[in-house]
C-alpha cells in the first residue's frame, strides 16, 4: 500500500479540484451565463465521460489470459443486459460482481 | 446523472434569449411534478428535503457500498474508505482515485483526471440556488457538497423559491449517504470478500450502469458516438493512459462539435439549460 502522507495528498489534492470547479461559477456567474460553448459543454461532457469511463474498464480488463478475462467478460455482460433490463442498479451491481467472483474462484 | 432538463425554448412566444429571469420561466409553466415537488402545505424545509431526496439516498449508499469494497479490495487501509468519500464526494472520479492511489500513480495524473472529470460542476454554479442558503458557513457547506444529485434535486422550474433547510438537508442527507454506504461498504468487502478474486468487479459494473444509465437519461447519440470515438482513438494511441487521452479527445471532438453547430447556424440544443438561475 502507498503510504498514508501520499495517500493523504492525492485525497485532498482531488477535494481542493472538485471544490474549486464548484466554487468558481458563482464568481463568474454573468461571464458564463451567455457563453454558448460553456452551454453546450455542460450539456454534453458529462454524457460523453461517463461513456469514456465504459469503454476504460472494459479495456483495463486483464486479456492476457482466459483465466482473468473470461470471468470479467461474463461479469460485464450479467450486469449490462441486467441493467438493460430491469434498470436496478443494486440488482445488476451484485449480479455483474456475484458472476465474476464466482468464476474468478471456483471455475477458472 | 439525474439531471431533469425543461424545455423552456419551446415554449410558445417564450424564445430562449427572452427567457433570462427565473419568474418568467416558471410562470409559463404547469405544475411540475417529479423530482421537483413544490413544497406542500406546512412542511417544513427538512422534510421536504427528506422527501425529494429520499430515494436517491438509498442510491447512494448502495453506490457508497461499491466504492468501499473496491477500496477493500485493492487492500487499501481501513480509514481510505470513510476519508475519501468524506473530503472529495464527486461520485465517479473517486472510483478512479481509489485505482489510482493503489497504483501510487503521479498526482499530476490524479489532478489532471479529476479535472476533466468534474469540469462539468463549472456550470452547476449558474443556476444552483445558493443565494437563498443564508451565511458563510452555510454557503462554503452548499457548495462544497454541489455533486450531481445535489444540483438535480435543487435546480429547476421554481428553484429560486427552495428554502434553505431544503437545499442543505439534500446536500446532507447525500452525503451522510455516500459516506456512510462507502464505510459500510469497506467493512463488508473485507470481512466477508476479503481473498476472493473478482471483487473489484464492483468498478467495472458501476461505469457499465453509469453509462447506460448516462445514455438513457439523454439519448445524445452524437456525444455518444464522439465519446466512443475518443475511446477508441486513445486505445490505439496511447493504450498505457487511455481515460486522459479519451477525456481530452473528446473536449476537443465537443469543441469542434460546438463550432460546427454555430456555423451551420443550428443551435438547437444549445441555451436549453440553466435558464432558471
Amino acid at each position: 500500500m502507498p503510504n498514508t502522507g501520499y495517500i493523504l495528498t492525492a485525497i485532498f489534492l482531488a477535494a481542493g479540484i472538485t471544490f474549486a470547479l464548484r466554487l468558481i461559477p458563482f464568481g463568474i456567474k454573468s461571464a458564463l451565463k451567455g457563453n454558448a460553448l460553456v452551454e453546450n459543454l455542460s450539456q454534453w461532457v458529462p454524457m460523453g465521460a461517463i461513456i469514456c469511463l465504459g469503454f476504460y474498464v472494459l479495456v483495463s480488463i486483464d486479456y492476457s489470459s482466459a483465466d482473468t478475462a473470461i470471468p470479467y467478460l461474463a461479469g460485464s455482460v450479467t450486469t449490462a443486459g441486467l441493467h438493460l433490463w430491469r434498470g436496478n442498479l443494486a440488482l445488476s451491481l451484485v449480479a455483474g460482481t456475484a458472476v465474476c467472483v464466482i468464476l474468478s474462484n471456483w471455475v477458472f | 446523472m439525474y439531471q431533469e432538463r425543461t424545455t423552456t425554448a419551446s415554449l410558445p412566444f417564450v424564445t430562449t434569449s427572452e427567457v433570462t429571469s427565473p419568474a418568467t420561466a416558471t410562470g409559463a409553466l404547469p405544475v411540475i411534478s417529479g423530482e421537483h415537488v413544490h413544497t406542500l402545505p406546512g412542511e417544513s424545509g427538512f422534510r421536504e428535503g427528506l422527501r425529494v431526496a429520499g430515494f436517491m439516498c438509498l442510491g447512494f449508499v448502495v453506490m457508497g457500498m461499491g466504492l468501499g469494497v473496491l477500496v477493500s479490495s485493492y487492500g487499501l487501509a481501513w480509514w481510505v474508505a470513510p476519508v475519501l468519500s468524506a473530503v472529495v464526494f464527486a461520485g465517479s472520479v473517486e472510483f478512479l482515485l481509489v485505482g489510482m492511489i493503489a497504483a501510487a500513480a503521479p498526482l499530476s495524473l490524479i489532478a489532471s483526471t479529476t479535472l476533466i472529470m468534474n469540469a462539468r460542476h463549472l456550470v452547476y454554479g449558474i443556476s444552483y440556488p445558493l443565494q437563498n442558503v443564508r451565511g458563510g458557513f452555510a454557503k462554503a457547506l452548499a457548495v462544497y457538497m454541489l455533486c450531481d444529485e445535489a444540483y438535480a434535486v435543487n435546480t429547476g422550474p421554481g428553484s429560486k423559491n427552495y428554502r434553505q433547510g431544503r437545499i442543505l438537508t439534500v446536500s446532507i442527507l447525500l452525503w451522510v449517504s455516500w459516506w456512510g454506504g462507502s464505510t459500510l461498504g469497506y467493512f463488508v468487502g473485507a470481512a466477508f470478500l476479503s481473498n476472493l478474486a473478482g471483487v473489484d468487479f464492483v468498478m467495472t459494473g458501476m461505469f457499465i450502469i453509469l453509462s447506460i444509465d448516462a445514455y438513457r437519461a439523454v439519448k445524445d447519440h452524437v456525444t455518444a458516438s464522439l465519446a466512443a470515438a475518443a475511446s477508441i482513438t486513445a486505445i490505439i494511441l496511447y493504450p498505457q493512459s487511455m481515460l486522459l487521452v479519451a477525456l481530452l479527445a473528446l473536449v476537443c471532438f465537443l469543441i469542434l462539435r460546438h463550432l460546427v453547430q454555430g456555423r451551420q447556424g443550428a443551435c438547437k440544443n444549445s441555451t436549453q439549460e440553466s435558464q432558471y438561475a
